[in-house]
């Protein structure tokens, strides 16, 4: 990527540098460990030039806070690469089959921290606060984490290259043994300083990062996604892991929907008598109506089978990430002021709408798995203990078919002997099924209706956003919608006929 | 270039007994947040639980042949995020380049649900 095509931010880049060290990790004793060491010295340097760049006390504006700046750990560990480079430049650039290039993707990483630096050199020229602000303290904190646990990790690499080529080259004729052996434990003890630091900082520090803005569409794009994967892995693959974890992921969803709701009749959006008296318990209902089937299927899952679709999982995972964005601050639910700063409610009305058909949707594809449940397979005890359960009370209203006998422990995980493999869904749990199926249609279906039925009340006067004008929600909404349509005209036509 | 997940590349009998506890500690959370909810259900425990489920079902992919041990396992009463603390402690009893890939991503995940659903 060239400099001028870069708009990546730094902490984008700081990400990408990490995630590229984390798949290093595996390829490291299938590289060469003198090419590596070589790009770890590049890396280093790179770093070093970053860390120096970040604002500090110590830096240009003495006035800027009063937080440490470990300086010396960096310059340490640039002494040591360059020690690292004498002893090995000669051995590693000499001629012979051991001679080794510098390592493509240290070389990368080194670019990118090279390219981080130049950014926040920029950005510090144009600065003139007196002192560093809270948020910005933090971020730094953060920035300088996430760099020294990337070279804390590229260490770890290298260090296992070398380890790896000591012991498969190293009693060959000419292979460089003594300038290995001692770029290995000088790396090593730079892995052990940078860890020293991560320690102390990782992944703590991480909380202070600064988030960018969200991306406009990653909530409706990840419920489109997730609506194709679960009608795909619904028609095309109906174990039970997949009905666990459709209905698991839908009731999540429904309690995200709660919240935002709430948040939009809050704020004005909506009328707020309407969407307590009707829409508040339309969606705890819906809620209730998933987590018994979720109940169910957690239960009857046999865990020896495979696990759901990897694609499943990955939707299910891109929509509770872009959910959580949106509707949480950190660890707790975000306030409604915070959720309007992030997003413009206007537009995400219609998006919950699309939320709540989708429900219906697959509310009606999930109840549509009944003609193939005799073919799922269940693990036998859970449903032994739901057959039991069935006379006494339909359907299931508060189940627990875990006992608490316990045979064994091990590991310190409670178990109880289970020899007997997966059985067919018992014929006589069928119809409760069916019930349920039909129960969670008919609350996502009363959803639906009182949400289309309640009166939008547009944009408040104080949240109306500046460019709201060159920017009408009425396209975006359109456009999404007609992607929605695409994405599930798609999704039928690989599911093929119904059955 | 071989990569853990491909070619040749077979996991050590100890990276696999750790998946298998770290899959039956992140089974015990699902379990345990199923039972949360039946006294609470909130957008925490049923977050709980689906997080639990993703990364249980994440292990076992990474274990050879998808096999998990035919036990069953039970909820006792454990906080299901002490539990992610376990499995996370789990996965630093050997270094990172032992495991399958995918490893790194789970263990992140970990450290994430541990700091969110705490």
């Amino acid at each position: 990527m060239s400099a001028q095509a870069d708009r990546r931010s730094v902490g984008e880049l700081l990400l990408e540098a990490e995630q590229q060290v984390r798949d290093l990790l595996h390829e490291a004793p299938e590289r060469s460990g003198l090419g590596m060491a070589r790009g770890w010295v590049e890396v280093i340097g790179a770093a070093h030039e970053l860390w120096r760049a970040l604002p500090t006390d110590e830096g240009a504006d003495p006035t800027w806070g009063d937080r440490q700046r470990p300086a010396d750990l960096m310059d340490q560990l640039q002494q040591s690469a360059a020690s690292v480079q004498k002893r090995i430049e000669r051995a590693a650039t000499g001629a012979g089959r051991f001679s080794a290039p510098v390592d493509d993707t240290l070389v990368d990483l080194a670019g990118q921290l090279f390219r981080a630096g130049d950014l926040v050199q920029t950005y510090r020229g144009r600065s003139t606060s007196a002192r560093m602000p809270q948020d910005v303290a933090a971020d730094v904190d953060a920035a300088r984490a996430r760099i020294m646990h990337a070279l804390y990790l590229t260490s770890h690499a290298v260090t296992v290259a070398l380890t790896d080529d000591l012991h498969s080259l190293g009693r060959e004729p000419n292979f460089p043994r003594n300038a290995v052996l001692d770029a290995q434990r000088r790396i090593g003890s730079s892995e052990q300083l940078a860890g020293t630091y991560v320690q102390k900082t990782y992944p703590v520090a991480l909380d202070g990062e600064h988030r960018e803005p969200l991306q406009r569409d990653r909530f409706a794009d990840a419920l489109s996604a997730w609506d194709v994967a679960a009608h795909r892995a619904l028609a095309n693959s109906p174990s039970a892991a997949t009905l666990w974890t459709v209905t698991s992921q839908e009731m999540v969803t429904t309690g995200h929907m709660q919240l935002l709701w709430r948040i939009a009749a809050e704020r004005g959006h909506i009328h707020q008598n309407q969407y307590r008296t009707r829409l508040a318990p339309a969606l705890e209902n819906l809620q209730r109506a998933w987590d018994r089937n979720t109940r169910v299927w957690e239960a009857l899952t046999p865990r020896t089978g495979a696990p759901a679709p990897q694609e499943l999982r990955a939707a299910a995972t891109e929509l509770r990430a872009a959910t959580r964005e949106l509707t949480h601050d950190r660890t707790a639910p975000a306030h409604g002021q915070l959720v309007a700063a992030r997003t413009d409610l206007v537009v995400l009305v219609p998006t919950l709408q699309h939320s709540l058909s989708t429900s219906v949707e697959l509310a009606h594809a999930f109840r549509d798995t009944r003609a193939v449940f005799k073919a799922i397979q269940v693990a036998p005890k859970p449903a032994m203990a739901m057959q039991n359960e069935r006379l006494q009370s339909m359907p299931f209203p508060n189940m627990r078919w875990a006992s608490q006998e316990q045979a064994r422990t091990e590991g310190g995980v409670p178990l109880r002997a289970l020899n007997q493999p997966s059985t067919p869904l018992p014929t006589v749990l069928v119809p409760t099924m069916r019930r349920l199926g039909d129960a969670t249609v008919r609350a996502a279906a009363r959803t639906m209706g009182t949400a289309t039925g309640i009166e939008g009340k547009g944009r408040t006067r104080a949240e109306a956003p500046q460019q709201a004008s060159s920017e009408p929600a009425p396209t975006t909404t359109t456009a999404r919608m007609a992607r929605w349509r695409t994405a599930m005209a798609t999704a039928r036509a690989l599911e093929g006929p119904a059955r | 270039m071989t990569h853990p997940s491909v070619g040749t590349f077979t996991p050590s009998a100890e990276a696999v007994r750790i998946l298998t506890r770290i899959a039956m500690l992140l089974d015990q959370a699902t379990r345990e947040a199923a039972d949360l909810r039946r006294t609470e259900l909130s957008l925490r425990t049923s977050d709980l639980g689906l997080e639990a489920m993703l990364m249980w079902a994440e292990t076992v992919a990474m274990l050879p042949g998808q096999t998990y041990p035919e036990v069953e396992v039970v909820a006792v009463g454990k906080d299901p995020v002490a539990l992610f603390r376990q499995a996370e402690r789990l996965s630093a009893e050997l270094p990172i380049e032992q495991f399958p890939r995918g490893m790194s991503q789970l263990i992140v995940r970990l450290i994430v649900a541990i700091r969110d659903l705490a």
